[in-house]
């Protein structure tokens, strides 16, 4: 390379400043915020100055000082290490849950709408059905059925949300089939499963993408939920939801407790919601080109 | 033209530019004209030439980053640019109006339309309900919608799309303004509504007296309606004047190559056209000095095209003016003799003078008997109680290799149907279709796939037909994967096919988004070439183009055919290029084909009234010509494919049949069909096809005969 060449080239930082990604003040902070949110549940182990199992009646209810940097509840066990550890749950079923809801609810909505007529119809009557449910109210329900483990509350909030990401994908579907360049598919000759795979499937996932990150945002939720109403992981184990319910007797007297879980559960949520809204922004050259040409009519 | 005491629309040194993230976007720079009450001027343009912006900020509607960073717009002599937002909102609508391109979107959909007239009435004036109901049933009267009073409690979707746009003009002319501003009026329309707006606005302009802006891309539209024309380029006005020394004397080069670059259907030029090289300059990177010196033919690269913009001055007469460095070159004989020269005549491909010859048509290679594609419509209803769309009822014809087919007709004809299903993108309801010898009415998707290599089809949008998320190279490559091939040679053929089609093989890693319109178009040529078709149905492959570009695509499609002996079915509703390039047309109407004829018999002598109605609404650029011809309007739009008027599906709207009922003729007898006596055969029996010695097959009771006046070859 020449050193006029080098020269001409902008730097690595002026790149970076000037990338459309790097720009997008809420896609940075969710990426921040899960990136976080999924190194704290990584290495809380590591991190943990205490055994979150660990009680220690002596020092229960300690306020939020040097030694345990959150406090302790009411066992004296520390609340800082438990929230570490608890990340790893949440993130469990935030993943579980947004692989799920995104693999199931995109081939039911692939097949819904691209073959259209009487499959559609049953598709989205099942859909309608699931739909109609409060999400929460459905999770609770499969809960309350299959018993509470971390594998049920993974499967029910999957069940509550996938009928989401499956209709979106259904609707996007829908407006990409009668489109030309599908018609010029098949016009060559590709056969329709490649047409789905390569000219469908690339086209609509941006917008369900972003609905399945938003629905791994409300698995964190919805776990933490269903742990308060204990229903969730079992307690002494620690999770979000758990410190959340210990601390509620003491919400007046003691309100650390279920503040930093609640806290906790708050940024996770909005890093994950935040990086949805981000991935859509940027990712879609759709969307990124017409915004910037299309000024005129 | 002028009267004393006229109102006047001055725009003087008026510049806009929108401050993007990617940069300044030079909309309009350095504008300056004016319209007086009573005067058409047309503004012609192609697509990004800030021909819509311009007017747009005289009604101070030009949005944010858009600015207008110099210049002035003055109303008899008050600043419009300068008035607070209340005062302008004053005028804008009583003294200037607007009428936009797309009639179904300029429309509130959840009102009825006579509500939306009288709404804006009582915005501008203190006028009672009832009299602002009366001044809206006079406007929707005098634009010619039937039964005013009926249908002013109708809903936009109600009206077609041509009565839509009458609404739109009522509306504009509700408030008697001194100007209206018609941006593509017409452009949405087909060309026989288009011919009866272009009537209306023409009667009105006389009957009302005001000052009719008509932006336009086309120059026959212009042609027909103005008294003055300006010409603009990347947002600046290049050529200006009446439109006689426009279209007779062009002073600037780009005037000069659009005219050149145009098919016409006035005239049968067996040539190639002269495209004028590359695309319009995107208006964010407008090339320096003057922006048409890349293209143009004359410049030859000389310093002062490239460094300095030149001004608009007084080119012939001080009426006309023109914008170029070497005007008085243009002038001389011996540069015209050059540009007619085939080797001068454009900058990037030069064409030929004389069409590339091709072999006479060979044997026959498509066979349609009896061809039908209904639709069901009502997709809740039992299927029994269905209606059925009849968007091609019983179409028979042959095509042998190496021919051309024109398929024209109004939009909903069913021309685009009948194209997907020759090529069995569709699954024909009844008759056949046959390709060689195998017949392929009903081959499933698997039989049909290696008949794919022989039939293509090149799609209208170039920007629809090409998956925005795959590069050139991942788009060509799809007819060789799906058939197994990814070696080496399919590589090379890719890379062929590239530069086959005027694309730069270098560019194969880049998205369709990165191209413009024209090379888009070649792309989706390049991809139906691939894998060595007999047959193309092009479904309109250049009107979604500028009207430079088109030239080069059509020359393309003429030069593949000529080297590959491709045969094609060309769908077209422009019969000034279909004029141009195909050897026989059939002509069709509500799913049937009224006639079909070799190309000059058809335009030298069209026998159906269809065909008449629809050759004589095509503006001819040529003011003299457009003065001298008796045009033949139809009335009304297509009537609903479902259930198609009885008898002859176009006796309702036929001017012969019209004429003959008010003939008085003894030997005829008349029934009344949509409201006026018309023979009683046109409404009780669909007309047989006649075949004629002068292959002329027609269906029409009555066929008429001789030329059609305007359109002599």
């Amino acid at each position: 390379m020449t050193a006029g060449a080098t020269a001409a080239a902008p730097s690595l930082w002026t790149m970076l400043r000037r990338s459309p990604y790097v720009r997008h003040r809420g896609l940075m902070t969710g990426i921040a915020l899960t990136v976080l949110f999924v190194l704290v549940a990584l290495l809380g182990p590591l991190l943990a100055p205490h055994d979150p199992l660990a009680t220690n009646l002596r020092n229960a209810l300690a306020p939020p000082g040097t030694d345990y940097l959150l406090g302790t509840d009411r066992f004296g066990r520390d609340v800082f290490s438990r929230l570490l550890f608890g990340a790893r749950a949440s993130l469990l079923v935030a993943l579980s849950v947004g692989a799920i809801s995104l693999t199931c609810g995109v081939i039911i909505g692939t097949a819904a709408g691209f073959a259209g007529g009487w499959p559609d119809r049953i598709l989205l009557g099942l859909i309608n059905i699931l739909l109609a449910f409060p999400g929460f109210l459905l999770a609770l329900t499969f809960v309350a059925i299959r018993g509470s483990s971390l594998g049920n509350v993974i499967a029910a909030v999957a069940i509550a949300y996938t009928p989401r990401v499956a209709i979106v994908m259904r609707a996007v579907v829908m407006t990409i089939r009668p489109r030309q360049f599908i018609e010029a598919s098949y016009a060559i000759g590709v056969p329709t499963l490649r047409i789905v795979w390569k000219h469908v499937l690339p086209n609509s996932l941006p917008p369900v993408i972003v609905v399945a990150t938003v629905s791994a945002a409300f698995a964190v939720l919805a776990e933490a939920g269903l742990s308060f109403l204990g229903l969730g992981v079992q307690p002494p184990a620690p999770t979000w939801g758990n410190v959340i319910t210990e601390g509620r007797p003491f919400l007046v007297s003691h309100p650390w407790i279920s503040l930093s879980a609640g806290a906790s559960i708050a940024a996770a949520v909005t890093g994950l919601n935040l990086l949805g809204d981000g991935v859509r922004d940027t990712l879609d050259p759709f969307l990124r080109n017409q915004t910037s040409t299309n000024i005129f009519k | 033209m002028l009267v004393r005491g006229a109102s006047r629309l001055v725009l003087r040194n008026l510049s806009i530019h929108f401050a993007m993230p990617s940069g300044i976007v030079r909309a309009v720079n350095d504008v300056s004209i004016s319209i007086a009450q009573g005067e058409t001027v047309g503004v012609v343009g192609e697509s990004g030439s800030g021909k819509s912006v311009t007017f747009l900020s005289v009604m101070g509607i030009v949005r944010a980053p858009g600015r207008i960073v110099a210049g002035s717009i003055e109303l008899d002599g008050r600043s419009l640019a300068t008035l607070p937002a209340e005062e302008l909102r004053e005028i804008r609508g009583r003294d200037i109006a607007m009428v936009f391109q797309d009639p179904q979107t300029s429309l509130n959909p959840v009102f009825p339309v006579g509500q939306q007239i009288i709404d804006v009435i009582r915005a501008h004036a203190p006028m009672s309900r009832e009299a602002a109901k009366r001044r809206a049933l006079e406007v929707l009267d005098l634009v010619g919608i039937p039964e005013a009073a009926r249908r002013f409690g109708n809903y936009p979707h109600q009206f077609s799309g041509g009565m839509r746009q009458r609404v739109m003009i009522a509306m504009a002319l509700a408030l008697r303004p001194r100007f209206i501003i018609a941006d593509e009026p017409t452009t949405a329309l087909d060309v026989t509504m288009q011919a009866q707006i272009l009537d209306l606005l023409q009667r009105l302009k006389k009957e009302v007296n005001v000052g009719l802006v008509l932006i336009t891309h086309d120059l026959g539209v212009v042609a027909q309606m103005a008294d003055r024309v300006a010409v603009m380029y990347a947002g600046r006005i290049v050529e200006e004047g009446p439109v006689d020394m426009i279209f007779h004397q062009p002073r600037h080069p780009y005037t000069l190559s659009l005219m050149r670059s145009m098919p016409r259907v006035d005239t049968a030029r067996t040539a190639m056209l002269f495209p004028i090289g590359g695309a319009p300059p995107m208006l964010s990177n407008i090339p320096p000095g003057c922006a048409f010196h890349p293209r143009c033919f004359l410049s030859g690269g000389r310093a002062p095209c490239r460094e300095t913009i030149p001004a608009l001055e007084p080119a012939g007469g001080s009426v006309h003016r023109s914008a170029c460095h070497f005007l008085p070159e243009l002038a001389d004989a011996a540069v015209r003799a050059r540009m007619s020269a085939p080797a001068a005549a454009a900058a990037a491909s030069p064409p030929s003078e004389e069409a590339p010859r091709r072999p006479g048509p060979g044997e026959e290679i498509l066979r349609v008997e009896d061809l039908k594609v209904h639709f069901p419509v009502g997709g809740l209803a039992l299927p029994w109680q269905r209606q059925r769309i009849k968007a091609v009822d019983g179409v028979s014809f042959s095509v042998r290799r190496g021919e051309t087919i024109g398929l024209v007709g109004e939009s909903g004809c069913g021309k685009s149907t009948l194209g997907r299903a020759l090529i069995r993108l569709l699954t024909p309801s009844e008759g056949r279709i046959q390709f060689r010898v195998t017949e392929i009415t009903h081959l499933g998707p698997r039989e049909m796939r290696p008949l794919r290599n022989h039939l293509q089809m090149v799609f209208q949008d170039p920007y629809a037909s090409l998956d925005p998320r795959m590069t050139v190279f991942q788009i060509l490559q799809e007819p060789f994967l799906v058939r197994g091939i990814w070696n080496e040679k399919a590589r090379t053929r890719i890379v062929e096919l590239m530069a086959r089609t005027g694309l730069d093989p270098s560019h194969a890693d880049r998205r369709p988004h990165e191209f413009s319109g024209g090379q888009r178009q070649r792309i989706g040529v390049a991809r139906a070439l691939a894998l060595d078709p007999e047959l193309i149905v092009l479904d309109e492959p250049v009107s979604a183009l500028d009207v430079s570009v088109q030239a080069q695509i059509i020359n393309l499609l003429q030069e593949l055919q000529a080297d590959l002996g491709l045969t094609y079915i060309f769908i077209a509703h422009d019969l000034s290029v279909v004029r141009h390039i195909c050897d026989r047309v059939l002509v069709m109407y509500l799913g049937r084909i009224v006639e079909s004829a070799e190309r000059d018999a058809l335009f030298a002598t069209p026998r159906h009234p269809y065909s008449r109605a629809l050759l004589s609404a095509v503006p001819i650029p040529d003011p003299d010509k457009e003065r001298g011809r008796g045009r033949i309007v139809i009335q009304g739009g297509v009537p609903s494919p479902i259930n198609p008027p009885s008898g002859c599906h176009f006796h309702p709207r036929c001017a012969r049949a019209t004429l003959l009922g008010a003939a008085g003729r003894t030997d005829l007898p008349l029934v009344k069909a949509a409201g006026r006596p018309v023979p009683r055969r046109c409404v009780e029996a669909y007309p047989p096809i006649t075949h004629n010695p002068d292959t002329h097959d027609q269906a029409c009771h009555f066929p008429e005969d001789g030329p059609l006046p305007g359109l002599g070859a």
